[in-house]
């Protein structure tokens, strides 16, 4: 009983431990990003500001509010694009048979594991004959193509448990290729929708390097990158920077807020069916 | 419906081999064998569901299906519906709208649609559903609501691929019942698939045995009970299945008997006129549970055998003998009067004994 006992407190205690090492750099980050710049000289990051301010956050937003635009257009588009996509394609690998499918599936799933770093030369390349460089298409275009590979597997996967006999029966119920996947697939695919949402969402909108390269001009800047400009040359404003991260996070923490139920039930039912 | 040469392979697995079958109109017929013997292939290929590599498949007088010649009707353009085991209901689909869906996918008028809906239910008695999804409904209620599908645009044919499986014991009776008064009132063509012989004997009009893709066997119940052709179809059909037992067909004063180890049996004489021609062979005697008798003394031509185990079913008696190392079941009645352990002599009804060659199981008389 005892030692049962003493277990528990030993863990809670480390927990504790983790707890505090894992939220103190949000803690500061929010103290920092609501001081004046002679508190962030003078008090320590995790002490709270000796008289709050939400200036930094005004100051933040008027360079990164077109960014963060930006970024809310491509991310949003490129989201939708590359599920709606990945979708079909799922339902073309898991429930049409054609010669060569298993290989193209492959030749999909190989496409996830290609370093982003590999391809920006002739992105750029096709970006500027494409007339697209620096506009927020270009960001669009690109990471559409690169979400198609994860989302079919995704969503092929998950095509891939719904029993045959339910295709089946709406092809002897009279129904063709499109209206199978219009009526009775796309109705039933919620979950994947949401899990591959939320995975291309983030990685869209934590992206770095394709904004970077394609889109220098404001008017197609990310956020991502405008927060890194944040940080000048010869100073940096912490409060400042913080308060920009905190506006960049904003999205995200809201996407998982909405969805995060439906993406635990998600990530849960693919792990019991394997 | 005409099936001709039907070939299906899988890999190197022939799942069904040169199938011919010749289906009545308005026919309940049932394709029955174990799983694996290629009865559910067979019905995806009519169904259009599967290609096959060869052979011929006939609706009416339009050939359907036909890889020689590239000719392949999808299934959408069969006037077929399906039943399939796991119903598949659409689970995001009211009752209503399953039912309705194949209706509003051949594009029929959106105003008649509710009433023939309507009139489905009643029919099947699940008016009171109609505003449920799948996952309310009952094992029972999902099978109608499968059914509802299939009969509410009146398809020439119905294809069943062993509706009745997923139900408990209780519900499978009263659903097969419902069934036959069904087919009995729509008078719809229906080829049904199961692995049940008792479905298989108390809904077809005619039954074909199949086995590792081969066909065995078509023909009414009844005669599929009382002649069958081989000794798969022997034990296969009935149950308690047929008694079967090795034996040596041999010469005996010019009368042919069967050398049985522990007894010799000699045959009748409408047995002797058709093995008069046989030489001394291997042989399999089989006679039904039903068609012994049991007395407590030897008798001329009768078996011996020594009582196992008795197993009261309620209504009939399974009596479990062995006469040597071959295991004889006795279907009674009334209980006879003997005990475990004693040796009681088995009598056959001859007009009722089948005997089947040895070594290819085919029916000799």
């Amino acid at each position: 009983m005892i030692t049962v006992r003493s277990t528990r407190i030993l863990l809670y205690v480390v927990l504790v431990l983790f707890v505090v090492a894992f939220v103190m750099p949000f803690w500061a980050d929010i103290t920092t990003s609501l001081k004046t710049n002679v508190d962030v000289i003078t008090t320590v990051p995790v002490v709270p500001p000796l008289s709050p301010t939400l200036e930094p956050w005004a100051i933040a937003f008027k360079t990164m509010g077109q960014p963060l635009l930006n970024s809310l257009t491509f991310t949003i588009f490129a989201t939708i694009f590359s599920c709606l996509i990945g979708s079909i394609n799922g339902y073309a690998l898991s429930k049409i048979r054609f010669r060569g499918s298993n290989m193209l599936f492959l030749f999909f799933s190989i496409g996830i594991f290609i370093p982003y770093q590999t391809v920006l030369i002739p992105l750029v390349l096709t970006m500027s004959r494409l007339g697209l460089f620096n506009t927020v298409w270009a960001l669009i275009l690109a990471h559409t193509v690169y979400g198609i590979p994860m989302c079919t597997l995704l969503f092929r996967n998950f095509y891939k448990d719904i029993p045959e006999s339910l295709t089946m029966a709406a092809k002897t119920d009279g129904a063709g290729t499109l209206k199978i996947y219009q009526s009775i697939l796309l109705p039933l695919s919620a979950l994947p929708f949401v899990v591959s949402g939320v995975f291309q969402f983030t990685s869209i909108w934590n992206d770095y390097l394709f904004g970077l390269i394609l889109a220098q001009g404001i008017g197609a800047q990310p956020a991502s990158v405008a927060l890194a400009n944040l940080k000048g040359t010869t100073t940096a404003s912490w409060n400042v920077l913080m308060a920009g991260a905190i506006w960049y996070a904003l999205p995200l923490v809201i996407v998982y807020l909405v969805l995060g139920k439906y993406l635990m039930k998600g990530y849960m039912a693919g792990a019991v069916k394997g | 419906m005409l099936i001709k040469n039907l070939t299906k392979k899988y890999g190197e697995v022939q799942a069904v081999r040169n199938l011919n079958l010749d289906i009545g109109e308005k026919e309940f017929f049932i394709l029955l064998g174990p799983s694996g013997c290629g009865k559910s292939t067979a019905l995806l290929c009519i169904a259009g569901l599967l290609r096959p590599d060869s052979g011929e498949i006939w609706f009416d007088n339009k050939l359907v299906t036909n890889p020689q010649h590239g000719v392949y009707l999808p299934p959408q353009q069969r006037e077929v519906a399906m039943v399939f085991q796991d119903y598949a209901l659409y689970p995001h689909m009211t009752v209503f709208k399953n039912i309705a869906f194949p209706l509003e996918v051949r594009g029929v008028n959106p105003a008649k649609i509710p009433g023939m809906v309507k009139a489905t239910a009643d029919l099947l008695g699940i008016s009171q559903l109609l505003n449920r999804k799948p996952k309310q409904l009952s094992g029972g209620q999902r099978q109608r609501v499968a059914l509802g599908r299939a009969i509410v645009r009146q398809p020439k044919i119905f294809l069943m691929d062993e509706p009745l499986a997923n139900l408990d014991a209780k519900l499978r009776v009263y659903m097969r019942v419902e069934l036959k008064k069904l087919h009995q009132k729509l008078g719809t063509t229906t080829v049904y698939v199961t692995h049940d012989q008792v479905e298989a004997m108390s809904l077809g009009d005619r039954v074909a045995v199949l086995k590792d893709g081969i066909l065995q066997q078509v023909a009414a119940p009844t005669e599929l009970y009382d002649a069958p052709k081989n000794t798969f179809v022997a034990g296969f059909i009935g149950s308690p299945p047929m008694n079967m037992l090795n034996g040596k067909l041999v010469r005996k004063g010019g009368k042919l008997e069967i050398d049985l180890g522990v007894a010799t049996f000699e045959l009748p004489y409408w047995a002797q006129e058709k093995l008069k021609q046989m030489q001394t062979s291997e042989v399999v005697l089989g006679f039904r549970p039903e068609d012994i008798g049991v007395i407590g003394k030897y008798q001329e031509n009768a078996i011996e055998a020594k009582v196992e185990m008795f197993e009261s079913i309620g209504r009939e008696i399974h009596s479990h003998l062995t006469a040597g190392d071959y295991p004889i079941v006795v279907v009674t009645t009334s209980a006879e009067d003997v005990k475990v352990g004693q040796s009681v002599w088995v009598v056959l009804n001859e007009e009722k004994i089948h005997v089947f060659d040895g070594k290819t199981g085919e029916l000799l008389a």
